[in-house]
């Protein structure tokens, strides 16, 4: 007898229905344009995070055929393109319905003893290997440059090097009394855009992603143990919700952005040794004007003027007054840009009903909720 | 010379600056079903609003359907909640009714967007001062599997609450004579005037025919006394 139950309950979601209808009392169905609404024809903008529960096979998920003490895997997928914002990473949350006894399509959520599988009887589970992975993610990555402190000699030594040697002429206001190069000068750290881009594909290694991936649920499995009465089946059970505590919610995939970025620095492969600045950028960490926009942007006055004193000189002449410095290149979060590719997790239902159940075919809701802060 | 080249270089900057920021990157989508919410009006990929008691707020959101094909999914408010982890919870829909996303199933045209506005009151969300979290839920329903994704709305509460007075229990105050009227029409309240002066005529006879004895009788004294 205990059997038969428990393997009815295993039968019990395929023949479910979609649960979703009672709940949807208030509004106008359709495409139309009720208060408050506009139809847009606008573009999409960038970014779009899209969240799928599909099943083994990658079709949308509508039913797992529960069979006692058998897991049932299913896929949550989340995929990404175009993403840009790196500072919020997203997480996917399961909660679970009682399993109702299931009668011609309907439901008895009465509540009553004998009529409903408690979600206590089902776990989620991770398996040991593969629950969490990651498929074809790419990114962009345009690195800052940061100069390294250190000066620029005087109009007058500068006079001395190949290609500069007409700076006395050409930039009077540079080199003349009050020029910022009369003398030699300091200059500070200045942190610049790159103009040096790469391309990162086809990932598949999560130490090299720029989320990192993990779930909240217990190794060995975790069970629903508060059931969920707001949504699906279960929110027509008001006798059980009488007073129920929160739904127990589980993290399938949660992925937070990374704080370390070394192994994903490691895969852009960023050149070093490189030249400041060239007129293009072509062989160096930036380009003049982006180097110079950098200086402006200190507020420095003094740097402000040697930017504006240059002028008179070639780009390939101020590439070389300002080659004096050198960089490195950083790579933040905020570095990177373009994202895209699916997180996936692989988790496991199983069902164990409690001794005593009695034969019948169960029923429950299971709800999946991305949420991104 | 040299000082007007630099006030141009400096305009230039200034100018560049401010075509940077005009072109602030729009808010990232998030979806489910193939359809996007995106928060509008922001480039953050939330909705973030701060309200003072008795003040409210219109956010607007667009939906699109990413697909080549009709599709429908349910959109509605729900209450959030931060958990300990710094993580969020979200509730089932009517949990939220400060922020008026009407429970609704949507239907979009293949590639088809939707602007949707709501508003959020601050006198019909938790009492209280500081962050209270919400969440506009775009859900959609393949028989026992829900999926939801929830972009959340960030509710600064400034200031207190509003007091709300309780309901009123007294019994109705009572109507005050309009101001030259006479106590008479003020008992035509209760009574109406044609039967008040009925009553006042019947009392008037009453007490002239109580009397006439007494001045007949007096008469006569007076009468046989001369």
């Amino acid at each position: 007898m205990h059997n038969r139950a428990k393997m009815t309950v295993g039968l019990a979601a395929v023949a479910s229905i979609a649960v979703a209808a009672p709940a949807l009392a208030t509004g106008p169905t359709g495409s139309g344009s009720p208060s408050g609404t506009t139809v847009s024809t606008t573009t999409a903008g960038p970014g779009t995070r899209q969240l799928r529960v599909l099943d083994m096979a990658g079709a949308p998920l509508s039913a797992l055929s529960l069979r006692p003490s058998v897991p049932q895997g299913f896929h949550v997928a989340v995929t990404d393109a175009s993403v840009g914002d790196f500072t919020n990473g997203f997480t996917v949350s399961a909660v679970m319905n009682n399993l109702y006894a299931t009668n011609g399509g309907s439901y008895d959520t009465s509540h009553a003893a004998g009529t409903f599988v408690p979600s206590s009887a089902v776990t989620v589970n991770m398996p040991a290997n593969g629950a969490l992975s990651a498929f074809g993610v790419g990114l962009d990555a345009v690195p800052n440059v940061i100069s390294t402190a250190g000066s620029i000699p005087s109009c007058a030594n500068l006079s001395g090097v190949a290609g500069l040697t007409d700076i006395l002429t050409t930039a009077t206001a540079l080199c003349g009394v009050g020029g910022p190069l009369l003398t030699s000068l300091s200059v500070p750290a200045v942190t610049a855009v790159s103009s040096i881009t790469k391309t990162l594909s086809g990932l598949t290694d999560l130490t090299t992603l720029p989320f990192g991936l993990s779930d909240t649920v217990p190794v060995g499995g975790g069970a629903f143990t508060d059931a969920d009465y707001t949504s699906g089946i279960g929110a027509a059970d008001t006798t059980g919700a009488s007073g129920a505590p929160a739904p127990t919610s589980y993290k399938l995939l949660k992925a937070l952005p990374v704080t370390d970025l070394t192994s994903l620095l490691a895969a852009l492969n960023l050149p070093s040794g490189l030249p400041l600045t060239s007129v293009d950028g072509t062989g160096a960490y930036t380009t003049v004007a982006a180097f110079e926009s950098a200086l402006q942007a200190t507020g420095n006055a003094t740097l402000q003027t040697l930017v504006t004193d240059l002028a008179p000189l070639t780009g390939a002449q101020q590439a070389q007054v300002l080659n004096n410095l050198t960089g490195t290149l950083s790579t933040t979060l905020a570095n990177l840009s373009n994202e895209l590719g699916t997180y996936n997790a692989f988790p496991t239902l199983t069902v164990s009903p409690p001794a005593g159940t009695p034969a019948a075919t169960y029923s429950g809701t299971m709800t999946v909720t991305m949420i991104q802060p | 010379m040299r000082l007007l080249s630099r006030t141009g270089a400096a305009t230039a900057c200034a100018v560049a600056a401010s075509v940077v920021l005009g072109f602030a990157p729009a808010a990232q989508a998030s979806g489910t079903g193939g359809v996007d919410l995106r928060p509008l009006d922001t480039n953050a990929s939330a909705f973030h609003l701060s309200l003072r008691a008795g003040h409210h707020q219109t956010e607007r959101f667009e939906l699109r359907n990413l697909t080549a094909s009709p599709a429908t999914v349910r959109v509605y408010a729900a209450t959030a909640a931060r958990t300990s982890d710094g993580s969020f919870t979200v509730g089932g829909a009517g949990s939220a009714p400060w922020a008026a996303v009407p429970d609704r199933e949507v239907t979009l045209a293949p590639h088809a967007a939707q602007d949707i506005s709501f508003d959020v009151n601050r006198d019909l969300a938790p009492a209280g001062e500081g962050l209270a979290y919400g969440a506009v839920v775009l859900e959609q329903a393949h028989g026992t599997v829900i999926a939801r994704v929830a972009t959340l709305i960030y509710l600064t509460r400034v200031g207190p609450s509003k007091v709300v007075a309780p309901p009123p229990t007294a019994r109705p105050k009572p109507v005050e004579p309009a101001r030259g009227t006479t106590p008479v029409l003020s008992l035509g309240h209760a009574v109406s005037r044609p039967l008040a002066v009925l009553v006042l005529a019947v009392a008037l006879v009453t007490g002239l025919g109580a009397l006439l004895p007494v001045a007949v009788r007096r008469r006569r004294r007076a009468n046989a006394a001369t």
